[in-house]
Parts: C-alpha cells; structure tokens; sequence
C-alpha cells in the first residue's frame, strides 16, 4: 500500500457481516494498442484501424477472456463503445456469442448493451439468446453509455433517462410475457412483440446498471439492481456505493455487496519494481492516447442535458478533467489501480474491498499497450499468489 | 368537448340515454364504472368516427329495471340499443374497464352486431384477493386510476357515485371474476383490440393476457405509463390506436411512416 493512501476506515462492508462472497471478474475493454500519437478528436478516424492488426487482436483478447475462466474468475465480462481505439467493442453481444462457446462456467457479464441507443426488443433477444446459448449464465447489463455515444447514435442525449426507464420496461415485458404483446410507449411503439427464445434464467438474467450519478443510483435502488462505477476513484465508488445503501435503508431493505461493481487496472509482477516500470507505459498509453477523444466529447455533451442534476454534472467534469494529469503512483494511491508484487496487490486489494464496500471485482488486466504475453503472466501470477489470499475478504 | 346530441334509445325495458359527436363510421362506447366521461380520448375519436357514449343501465339518465340484473342482461340491452342506432348494420364497439366487460359479453352473445371490439382495461378478471371498489376511498381511487391525476376529470357528487356503486353491484353480484365468460371467451368474432396501461391499479395489467389467450383474432397491447384511466393519461395514443384499429383491423399491426405520436 502506498504510504499516503487513506488510512483504513471502518467500511460499509464492515457493518455487514453475512456478506456473499466476493466475485472476481475480468473486465475487458479490448483497446486498440497501435496509435502512435494521441488522437486529435472524437471520433476517432477509422483510417487508423488497421484489420489485419485487428483480427489478431481479437484472437487475444477472446483468448484472455478465456483464460480468465480457466484461472478462477467468476465473471467475464465486456461492454459498448463506438467510434474510438478506446475500445474495440461496438456490439458486445458478439463477444457474448463467442464466450458462449469458449467457457463452460464463468457468467458472462455483458455490462453492457446501451439500452437507450439500441432497439429494446433487440437487446432483449440478444440477451435471452446469449442466456440461452450459454445455460443461464448472463448478467445483464442496462447500460446507459458514455454522454458522447449519443452523439454515435444520433439519439438526443437529454432523453436517455427516460429512455432508458421506458426501455428496461419493455424489455422485462417481452422477456416475460407469454402471448404476443404490443408496446405504445413515448419513446418505443411495436404492434407486436414476441420474442424468441425467452431467457433461460427466471423470471430473467440479473440485471446491473452504471452508478456514475446519483440519479442512476437512485433508479438501481428503486428497481433493486445493482450498479457498477467504471473508471472511478475509489472515493467517488465508495460514495455511491454508500448512497446506494442510505437509500436502500431508508426503504426498508440491505443491500449485499454483491450488487456492487468497480473495476480497477491491474498489474502483477515478481516485484513492486518490476510491475511499475511495466504497467506506467500501459497507463500512460490509457490516459494520453485513448481517453483524450473520450474527454473531448464528454465534455461536449455534459454542457448539455445528458445529466439532469448539476451535482451529476459537475462531478462527470471534475471525473473527466481528473484523468488529465494521471500518474501511475497517484493511479495507485486513488484506486484506479492495483500494481505490485503479489504480496502488494493482495494487500492493495484487502484495503480497496475494506473501504470502498463492493462485492464485484471488475478487473482490467490488458490495458493500453500492454502485449498478450505480458498480460497472461500477469493474470497467472495473480490467480496462483493473489487471488487464493484475497477469496474470502 | 366537441358538438354533441343528446338522445335516449328504448331498449327491453330500459331508456338508455347517450350523447352522440362526430361524422364518421359509427362507434359504440360503453363507459366503466365512474360512469360516462367524455374527454379528450373521446373528442378525438369523434374527428373520425361517429361516436355513441352511452350510459349503461341504472348511470346518469339510464334506467335500471328489474329485469336488467346481470352484466349479461346489460350486454342484451345494449345491442338492443346498437340495432337501433346502427340500424341494423355492425358497429365498432369500445368498452372500457366495467364497459369492457359488458362489451365482451355484447361480442359472444350478439356477435352480427359487432364489427370491431375494443376493450380499454376490461374489469371482467380482477383477482378475487384484491379489495372491492367500494373500499376505496375516493383519494385512493383516483391513484389506481391516473397516473397522472393532474389531467384527471373531477371528482364525482357523492350521491352519483353512491348510484353507480349499486348499479355496479347489482350487475356483476360483486363477483370481480366472471368465470362464465372466461369460458366464452373464444367465442368472440370480432378482431379485437386489448389495451392495458403498464400503471394499472385496479387490475393488474397482466390480466390482458387471459382475453388475448382466448380470443381468436386478438391484439394485445401495453400503453406505458397510463394507469386504469388511459383515455385520461394518454390520450393522444388512445386514440392513434383505436383509430387505427378500427380503421385497419388486423392489418394495424403494419407500420405506416405517417404515424408519429408522442
């Protein structure tokens, strides 16, 4: 642990004592590695894709996912992106299909589908297909999207919420519904919806939000789902993780940590030494080249109504202006990253599940640049010294 | 609310009074248990349809005889009436909640008289273990019913609402759940049109499922966010739909471009 990091505090987990078991799962972004300098704008020019590159680099990272559950991870898992190197996942789904037929065991967390963007009775057959296709292994992820995938999809950004309300709504009717049904919505009309096949999981797959907002939180409390922070500190997770609860309490019911994800990069070597001077190029590389479009375009949108309250506002912009400036050593000291030898890490993590209260472990092994064979070592070091010390925190 | 006529119809036994609007092919309504409201819902049927809003036996000027003492009897009634003002030609037929339920009954039991049926919210299967309606308040009511009480209609005079609960009663004996007609069901001819609005209160709007089960030629559909009342909580896509059911029948399920309503 870094020594200016916060002293361990009495954690919400701490109140808690009959807490489900932590779940590990490898979160993959599927970045594009190759830029050789930070792109200008958002999008991002597709003359840069190369797909010879990027056909090899699928193989990895589904190779990786893989291994994930061959290693003892719980969950693997992706989610949507459009029109950047950020990540190479327009259409996570895919990447569902294809996990479908490469692991036995691990859930798929696909976190998720952007159901505002996409057609609702679409993703609610491509989520039963993968339950289906997989034995019942789906998360579901109701994801609202980053503010700039709005402009992607041309849909208006100050209707997100409510499309996504009214969508969720609709997809839990088709995947529930026994005869034919129609839909008048404000935002979704069908004359008739009947999908096929239904989910295998009943009545459907687990469904996980983002908790980026309060407003987000306040929704996976009220609906009793849970939410995920991506690409936070561990003190903006731990808040909403803390405000989630408040609510939840204050309507009468505990949540379990279960319904709570944050994601954190990592990176384990033999040593302290060792794994800093070869995660900084790969963080580096994540700050300075791919999330610079993403910063441009958040921007952007946030000046406008994607987020309805001026605390959501203000925190996305202090959020988006904080990853300016990253160093590896105050990635570590905020959360954002787990780095070290495996005695380091296993320690990083005990503080981290402490402090911030969250029962998924979303981990990021392949960031930025960093190459296949780096980033196995790394996961197999981590589930032979890590990961057996830090199970039952 | 647009120009109306007044009239009444004397049908076995029964005055039945209605107010008429609109120039068009002509459509029966039969109102549920608040009695006959016309609203907006109804405004815009009439820009394309001739609408009849009825009252049902024993509501505002409607008479209750002692013959009339079943939603059965109400339904004979009623095409009675229809055979009147349709001179003897099919009519489309809306009914809502306790409207939908006589309506439903109208289909199996004079099926030459009905067109198309439209049943907005039908009250035939309500749950046994659900409170009657009488042990609402009229507060509590009102949140069952709208989802948007602001554009709700106003409340009723106690002594009318005493008046329609006896009416309510002696017609359905207090069953909220007409097992005859769930068997019966299936002898509906008529396309049918099932509306539920995703915040009913009073009957879960997964009772759709039984009339769309059942009745041969049927379309079910959710109207999001209106409650019992959808004429009052979405009025506009009341009447997109019902005007584009009536118009097309079964074929209403193609999309057309033109259509775009909020």
């Amino acid at each position: 642990m870094s020594a200016t990091a916060p002293a361990p505090a009495a954690g919400p987990a701490s109140a808690a004592r009959t807490q489900p078991p932590l779940l590990f799962s490898f979160f993959h972004l599927m970045a594009w590695p190759f830029l050789d300098r930070p792109p200008a704008s958002w999008p991002v020019s597709p003359r840069y894709f190369d797909p010879h590159r990027g056909r090899q680099l699928y193989r990895e990272y589904l190779d990786q996912m893989v291994l994930a559950e061959e290693l003892g991870f719980d969950w693997v898992g992706c989610n949507e992106h459009h029109y950047t190197s950020y990540g190479l996942m327009a259409s996570p789904t895919i990447i569902g299909g294809a996990l479908t037929q490469r692991t036995q065991r691990a859930r798929l967390a696909i976190l998720g589908s952007l159901v505002p963007l996409n057609n609702p009775v679409r993703v609610a057959e491509e989520y039963a297909m993968l339950d289906v296709m997989s034995g019942g292994r789906l998360v579901a992820g109701f994801i609202r999207g980053l503010p700039q995938e709005y402009i992607a999809y041309h849909v208006d950004p100050e209707e997100s919420f409510e499309r996504l309300a009214e969508a969720w709504d609709l997809i839990l009717r088709a995947w529930t519904e026994p005869e034919p049904f129609g839909w008048e919505g404000k935002y979704y009309r069908f004359r008739t919806v009947s999908i096929w096949p239904r989910p295998l999981q009943q009545p459907h797959p687990p469904i996980f939000i983002s908790g980026g907002s309060s407003e987000s939180v306040r929704l996976g409390v009220r609906r009793r789902v849970g939410i995920g922070v991506a690409l936070a500190n561990a003190e903006v997770a731990r808040t909403q993780f803390e405000r989630y609860r408040q609510l939840a309490r204050a309507d009468g019911w505990e949540p379990t940590r279960d319904l709570f994800f944050w994601d954190q990069a990592v990176y384990v070597a033999k040593t302290d030494a060792e794994a800093r001077a070869a995660f900084r190029g790969p963080i580096d590389y994540f700050y300075r080249y791919l999330l610079v479009p993403t910063r441009r375009a958040n921007e952007l949108v946030v000046q406008g109504g994607y987020y309805r309250s001026e605390e959501d506002r203000q925190l996305r912009l202090r959020r988006v202006r904080e990853r300016e400036a990253v160093t590896l050593e105050a990635e570590i000291e905020n959360g954002r990253v787990l780095c070290g030898s495996p005695d380091t890490v296993i320690e990083q993590l005990r503080h981290w599940v402490r402090y911030v209260g969250h029962g998924v472990l979303n981990l990021r092994f392949q960031v930025g640049t960093m190459p296949h064979e780096q980033v196995v070592a790394s996961m197999r070091l981590f589930a032979a010294e890590v990961l057996p010390h830090v199970r039952d925190l | 609310m647009g120009h109306q006529a007044e009239g009444t119809v004397a049908a076995l036994g029964c005055e039945i009074a209605y107010r008429a609007a609109g120039d068009g092919p002509p459509v029966v309504y039969l109102h549920g248990a608040g009695g006959l409201r016309w609203g907006a819902a109804l405004d815009g049927l009439a820009e394309r349809f001739r609408v009849y809003g009825l009252e049902l036996p024993g509501f505002g000027r409607s008479t209750l005889p002692d013959s009339v003492n079943s939603v059965p009897d109400a339904a004979d009634v009623v095409a009675a009436v229809m055979g009147e003002l349709g001179r003897g030609e099919r009519m489309h037929l809306i009914g809502t909640s306790l409207g939908g339920r006589v309506a439903a009954w109208l289909a199996v039991r004079h099926p030459e008289r009905v067109d198309r049926l439209v049943l907005e919210s039908p009250a035939a299967f309500r749950p046994p273990e659900l409170p009657p309606l009488s042990a609402y308040s009229p507060e509590e009511l009102r949140r069952l019913l709208y989802g948007n009480p602001e554009q709700a209609p106003p409340f009723d005079d106690p002594a009318v609402r005493q008046r329609q609960l006896q009416a309510v009663g002696r017609l359905t004996k207090g069953v909220s759940w007409d097992t005859e007609l769930e068997r019966r069901l299936g002898e509906i001819q008529a396309p049918t049109l099932i509306l539920f609005g995703t915040l009913d209160g009073l009957v879960p709007p997964e009772m759709g499922r039984i009339y769309k089960e059942r009745i041969p030629q049927s379309f079910l559909i959710y109207v999001y966010q209106a409650a019992h009342a959808i004429q009052w909580d979405r009025p506009d896509a009341f009447v997109e739909l019902v005007s584009d059911f009536l118009t097309r029948g079964e074929a209403f399920v193609v999309p057309r471009a033109k259509e775009a309503v909020r």
